[in-house]
């Protein structure tokens, strides 16, 4: 025994130095990988709470730049708005709750922290459960998709950002509805891949790529990006395609997180399926 | 001494304030981040207990990793370094060696001193960190040119802070 501590006085500092790498390796293991974190990571209030006032402060910098997307958007809302139409059809009534029911809600957020260095990226958001937002509801900028909700706290939310190397989403061609899934490759935080897109759909450079709806997550028709190259692969039966994000990860702030409130009906169907 | 240990708990906390404050929210192409708080690492006087420094160093980087999202990371990269530095210092003593109660700052033993010095360290750390966060060899290149940007940039960063300090004495 005497023995024994002496030789740990003796390589105490390499010992020590063993300990607190594995206890940092286990701490990155566990939070990092699976993140199902609750106790250190920035949904926590304390630090969110910190992280949303550095946000306020640089979020001045860009302040015009901003106020013109949302001009731009809310043009675009007006022009889609029920009152700037007139009915050609004056002999019906329009009753939109009988004939519409609302299947996706959007509430508006900002965004507190953005990563875009690492292959496995996350965000934070100022709007979680008292706000109603939900996991596996997607986001979305004015410019085009962001990610989806991976877990919330009462007040903030944890997003994976579209540049997750694990993050997969369903998305069509706007032409021709030919539809693969798109996935970030780590490299460049303005491109992502398009895959299973058969040889025989034609393509060109510019073509608009938009989420295909067939996910509960997000809504058909949303903008993610252009065709900016493609290649056949040799010996494959699908396209290797890049897509020009139409996102601005450098530059994301002001975000709508979507709720389908249809998901729990739809579920149910496919559950049904399975037996 | 009481004053040393006062100056280097002062030094903590303004770089992990710096560092999560203004640092952190550098967005330079998705390449380049800078990582200066090793800065107290680098700084700790010569006769810092070999432990102490490896307990610093692991506090400073779960610091740093709680507020970054990236828990673990600059710990693990933060102890390494902590634990070469004893062998890197050997390695680059003066013929003399050091002198009792001196810190390895510039004006000590030389600005090219500390550069190689500090280079080391902070070559070490970027390597390390981006390696243990891509978690594979699958970007090996990207990985690479990732941590030497970052490093350069760190060492830009270190070379001002020190001329700046300096130039005050």
């Amino acid at each position: 025994m005497y023995r024994l501590i002496r030789l740990i006085i003796k390589y105490h500092f390499f010992l020590l130095f063993v300990f607190l790498e594995v206890i940092s390796i286990l701490l990155a293991v566990n939070f990092n990988k699976h993140h199902n974190t609750v106790y250190l990571s920035s949904a926590n209030s304390i630090v969110g709470s910190f992280n949303s006032k550095f946000s306020n402060i640089s979020a001045y910098l860009d302040l015009r730049e901003k106020n013109e997307q949302l001009l731009k958007q809310n043009t675009e809302l007006l022009n889609k708005s029920i009152s700037s139409y007139i009915s050609n059809i004056q002999v019906f009534d329009v009753k939109h709750d009988s004939i519409y029911s609302q299947q996706y809600r959007y509430i508006s957020g900002k965004v507190v922290k953005n990563y875009i260095y690492n292959k496995h990226n996350y965000l934070t958001i100022n709007k979680g459960l008292k706000n109603g937002v939900t996991p596996e509801s997607g986001v979305v900028c004015p410019n085009g998709i962001v990610g989806i909700v991976s877990k919330s706290s009462d007040n903030f939310s944890n997003v994976i950002s579209l540049l997750n190397i694990d993050l997969n989403i369903s998305a069509k061609i706007k032409k021709n509805n030919y539809f693969g899934s798109l996935n970030w490759d780590g490299e460049d935080i303005h491109y992502a891949k398009l895959k299973e897109i058969p040889f025989h759909v034609n393509l060109e450079v510019g073509d608009t790529i938009i989420t295909s709806g067939y996910s509960l997550i997000f809504p058909e028709n949303i903008l993610i990006g252009t065709i900016s190259g493609f290649d056949k692969v040799k010996g494959g039966d699908f396209y290797d395609i890049t897509v020009k994000l139409s996102t601005d990860f450098n530059n994301v702030n002001n975000i709508y997180i979507i709720n389908n409130l249809k998901k729990t009906e739809i579920l149910n169907l496919t559950t049904d399926n399975d037996k | 001494m009481i004053n040393k240990i006062g100056s280097n708990i002062i030094r903590f906390i303004f770089l992990a304030v710096f560092q999560i404050a203004i640092l952190n929210n550098i967005d330079l192409g998705g390449y380049l981040s800078p990582f200066l708080y090793i800065l107290f690492i680098i700084l700790l006087p010569f006769e810092t207990p070999k432990w102490l420094i490896l307990v610093s160093a692991f506090f400073l980087g779960i610091t740093i990793d709680i507020f970054s999202d990236t828990i673990g990371l600059h710990a693990f990269a933060s102890v390494f370094i902590a634990f070469a530095r004893p062998s890197i210092l050997h390695s680059f003593a003066p013929h003399d060696g050091y002198s009792t109660g001196s810190t390895p700052l510039t004006n000590n033993y030389g600005l090219s001193w500390f550069f190689r010095y500090s280079a080391l360290m902070t070559i070490i750390h970027s390597l390390i960190f981006f390696y243990i966060e891509a978690f594979s060899f699958e970007f090996f290149f990207s990985t690479l040119w990732k941590a030497i940007l970052s490093s350069a940039f760190t060492m830009v960063l270190i070379i001002l802070s020190r001329l700046l300090t300096v130039k005050r004495q």
